[in-house]
């Protein structure tokens, strides 16, 4: 015989005080499904929430089947199932003879009265407790497929909110934990960027070390440049300025020959100097270190400059040279010497390359702009070649280039400085035909005017006296006296007067009375000696004792009152005998401190001569001085170190100082200059055929001469 | 936290439990409304079971506990609507429901609570009635 078939239909597990409602319900719905009418429904739906809760309450929790079983009729078994401790009074419970404590104990009995069939089996292990329900007779048998169908209808409605809720919090779970594998391999992430950070900031960094290095070998070559060509023009100047002096026959006539072979060099050397100059242009321009010095000027002004400079360069009288500015063209206001470069260089080159007919120079106002045209009727440029001719160092190669000289500069440079100032640098060309050249510029250069250099205030020439006097009816004796000598004088009042005029300017002679506000002055005489003043004394005092002056430091002693003449007479037997007019030329240079001292040969002035800045403190301190002429490049002290040591001195800080150099000075530097109210005769100018004219010049604005 | 409503009309408290109350909820409800009926000095209360479709053991207790306290704070107890299978059902389960009135629907239940109440303040008439003389 065949066992008969049993169907699990559910199984539920009790595990909170929810699942024991919902098992109830579960047990409701399942007597419905399986067709047990209203009253048992709620039948078995009571006994199974008496068992689930006795399962629940007692054994903290168990587990609730349903299912169909046994032969015809067939039944619901619901079996709950615990893991708890067992059922200690189970006989007297089911006797009915228990008195539960809490009052109720009432659900076994109850349940078995409810059921067909009630089995209970309870050890210390766990209990189990099975209770059964005939299915209604008229019903068909339960066969798999209605059980796959029942399961299946329950599934559906299986929504215990618990379970909802537990299902969620498992997700809740799985997301939790998809997360921390997440965060892990964020984390992994994290770490292989950080590695790739870190070789990131290592590139970076070698990055650095490269600019930096660019930008040192780019300084380097700047500064090499610039002294480099500092280097070619010192000796280059010394060459132009020994062709000068050969060429003045100063020392004797030269053969025919020799004055050609001299015309030569001259040539050469100043080849060489454009050439050198032309780099050291470009390099500054291409280092930004080429200041626009904006001013206002007619064009017409500029125009006549040129023609005078440029006149020389018309070789042929079949090339006419002409300028023309329009009427309308209001004053510029940009850097003239670098507009002025500007148009020599295309005039220059215009010239070369035009056998006949002409060169026109024009300026006109275009909007806001100005443009000036150099136009010729030279063999022209090809179109390939006109960007080319921009380039540094590019030549053209035509007829003409092998007979003209050039660098291969000009061009360039034109143009940089045309950007320079704001403006393009255009061609147009038909070859055979000839050339425009177009400088297009602002009327006005946009960035502020720099600020006017300030023009220090000199003193005159002349030997300076001070006199140092308490007495206001002797000074006007004194200052009427003098006056007649030609001195520039000085007064004091007091010894305090005095030093403070002294810690500014050292005069050439000092004039003082004996006994200034009750006290002898002898001992400002020594102190002054003693600090290095190398000036002349005169004293003058109601006293007659001459021997103590004299013993003092004093090289002449008058008794009051004094004759003018007499007076005038001794300071200027004193100040000749003083050489006042001494010029102190400091240079490291040999050739370059002879160039100088042939230079001032016609001037009045005895020659002092130092090497370096501290022979320069040295010998200024010892003489009085007229002016310094002094070098920017020396070892050691420096011509700006020397200078504002020069400036700190009591002795020199009256002294103009002319500073004498072929080093370019950059705005810095010239600042210095300024501050120090010296100024400036560069060494290309001794090279320069005028230059005794220009050096009076610059002796004259140093207020020397 | 999840609890069953409780209404007041007057003196009365009326409780519908509409959900299938699982025991917490049910011993909830028991002190809630001992609660109430304390603070508002309710004098009745209805409960309504006409939703409840299962009234096992723990649930029949609770609804027979609630009625000996309300008793004890001097409040009548109904409970109204339930349904007849579950009445044969606590029936067979043993559940006597002791001290629990019942009625058929809520119109009833107050007819009993409005009587109940009445007959408990006849002695009040009474001393009034005297005090006027």
């Amino acid at each position: 015989m065949i066992p008969p078939a049993t169907f699990v239909l559910l199984k539920l597990r009790l595990q909170f005080e929810r699942n024991v409602v919902h098992a109830r319900q579960r047990a409701r719905d399942i007597a419905a499904l399986l067709g047990f009418d209203r009253q048992d429904q709620v039948r078995l739906a009571t006994a199974t929430s008496e068992l689930a809760r006795n399962a629940f309450r007692y054994a903290r929790g168990g587990a609730v089947e349903f299912a169909v079983a046994g032969a015809r009729p067939q039944s619901l078994v619901v079996t709950v199932t615990d893991a708890g401790p067992g059922i200690a009074h189970l006989q007297d419970i089911l006797d009915g003879r228990y008195e539960s404590k809490t009052g109720l104990g009432r659900g076994l009995l109850g349940t078995r009265r409810l059921m067909d069939e009630f089995t209970i089996t309870s050890a210390a292990t766990g209990t189990t407790v099975q209770v059964a329900k005939c299915l209604p007779p008229a019903m068909p048998a339960i066969t798999a497929e209605r059980v796959r169908a029942i399961a299946a209808s329950l599934a559906n409605t299986d929504t215990d909110p618990f379970d909802e809720v537990e299902r969620q919090n498992q997700e809740l779970l799985r997301t939790l934990a998809d997360l921390r594998e997440k965060q892990d391999q964020l984390a992994q992430v994290n770490s292989e960027l950080e590695d790739t950070n870190r070789g990131v900031v290592a590139l970076y960094a070698e990055l650095e070390q490269n600019a930096n290095d660019l930008r040192r070998v780019s300084d380097l070559k700047t500064s090499f440049l610039s002294n480099l060509s500092h280097e070619f023009r010192t000796p280059l100047n010394a060459i132009t300025a020994l062709c000068q002096i050969l060429a003045d026959k100063a020392d004797g006539d030269l053969s025919a020959e020799q004055e050609k072979q001299l015309s030569y060099i001259r040539r050469s050397a100043a080849d060489l100097t454009e050439l050198v100059n032309d780099l050291l242009d470009i390099a500054k321009v291409e280092a930004g270190k080429l200041e626009v010095r904006p001013r206002s000027f007619a064009v017409a002004d500029l125009f006549g400059a040129l023609r005078g400079m440029l006149r020389s360069l018309l070789t042929s009288t079949v090339v006419e040279l002409t300028f023309w500015a329009a009427e309308d063209l209001p004053p510029l206001l940009t850097d003239e010497s670098k507009l002025s470069q500007i148009l020599r260089n295309l005039t220059s080159n215009a010239l070369k390359f035009t056998e006949r007919g002409s060169v026109r120079v024009t300026a006109e106002r275009e909007g806001e702009d100005v443009v000036f045209r150099v136009r010729d009727t030279g063999i022209g440029i090809a179109a390939k070649d006109q960007e080319r001719i921009f380039e540094e160092f590019e030549q053209v190669q035509n007829s003409i280039q092998s007979t003209v000289r050039g660098t291969g500069l000009g061009l360039p440079l034109a143009r940089k400085l045309a950007v320079l100032l704001g403006g393009s640098l255009t061609l147009e060309s038909v070859p055979g035909q000839g050339s425009t050249f177009s400088a297009r510029l602002p009327l006005h250069y946009s960035e502020a005017p720099a600020p006017k250099p300030v023009t220090a205030v000199r003193s005159p020439g002349k030997p300076t006296v001070l006199v140092i006097e308490d007495n206001p009816e002797t000074r006007f004796v004194h200052r009427t006296a003098l006056k007649a000598g030609g001195y520039a004088l000085e007064f004091a009042r007091n010894l305090a007067e005095a030093r403070a005029l002294l810690s500014t300017a050292a005069p050439d002679a000092i004039v003082l009375d004996r006994v200034l506000d009750g006290q002898d002055s002898l001992p400002f005489i020594e102190e002054l000696k003693r600090s290095g003043y190398r000036g002349c004394f005169v004293v003058v005092s109601v006293l007659e004792d001459s021997i103590m002056p004299l013993q003092a430091g004093a090289n002449a002693f008058f008794k009051k009152p004094v004759e003018p003449g007499a007076l005038r007479a001794k300071l200027n037997e004193l100040l000749a005998t003083t050489p006042a007019h001494a010029a102190l030329l400091v240079d490291d240079d040999e050739i370059n401190r002879y160039l100088l001292r042939e230079a001032l040969e016609p001037f009045p002035f005895r020659i002092v001569e130092a090497h370096s800045g501290r022979e320069a403190l040295e010998a200024a301190a010892h003489a009085p001085l007229s002016v310094i002429f002094l070098d920017i490049t020396m070892p050691g002290f420096t011509g700006l170190e020397t200078l504002r040591e020069l400036k700190n001195s009591p002795f020199a800080a009256h002294v103009p100082v002319i500073i004498h150099t072929s080093k370019d000075l950059n705005q810095e530097e010239l600042e210095v200059i300024k501050r120090f109210g010296a100024s400036l005769y560069p060494k290309q100018k001794l090279a320069e055929a005028d230059s005794s004219a220009s050096l009076r010049m610059a002796l004259a604005g140093a207020g020397v001469l | 936290m999840e609890r069953i409503p409780i209404l007041r009309i007057g003196t009365y408290l009326l409780v519908t439990i509409q959900v299938d109350m699982h025991d917490q909820l049910a011993l909830t409800l028991q002190t809630d409304l001992t609660d109430r009926i304390a603070e508002v000095g309710a004098r009745g209360v209805l409960i309504d079971i006409s939703a409840l479709e299962i009234v096992d053991s723990y649930i029949g207790r609770t609804l027979a506990n609630i009625a000996s306290m309300a008793r004890v704070l001097d409040a009548a107890t109904v409970v109204v609507g339930m349904q007849p299978a579950v009445a044969i059902t606590l029936v067979e389960l043993g559940m006597t429901l002791p001290g629990i009135h019942t009625a058929m629907d809520v119109d009833s239940g107050m007819q009993f609570l409005r009587r109940s109440v009445r007959d408990a303040e006849d002695p009040d008439d009474w001393r009034r009635n005297s005090t006027e003389e």
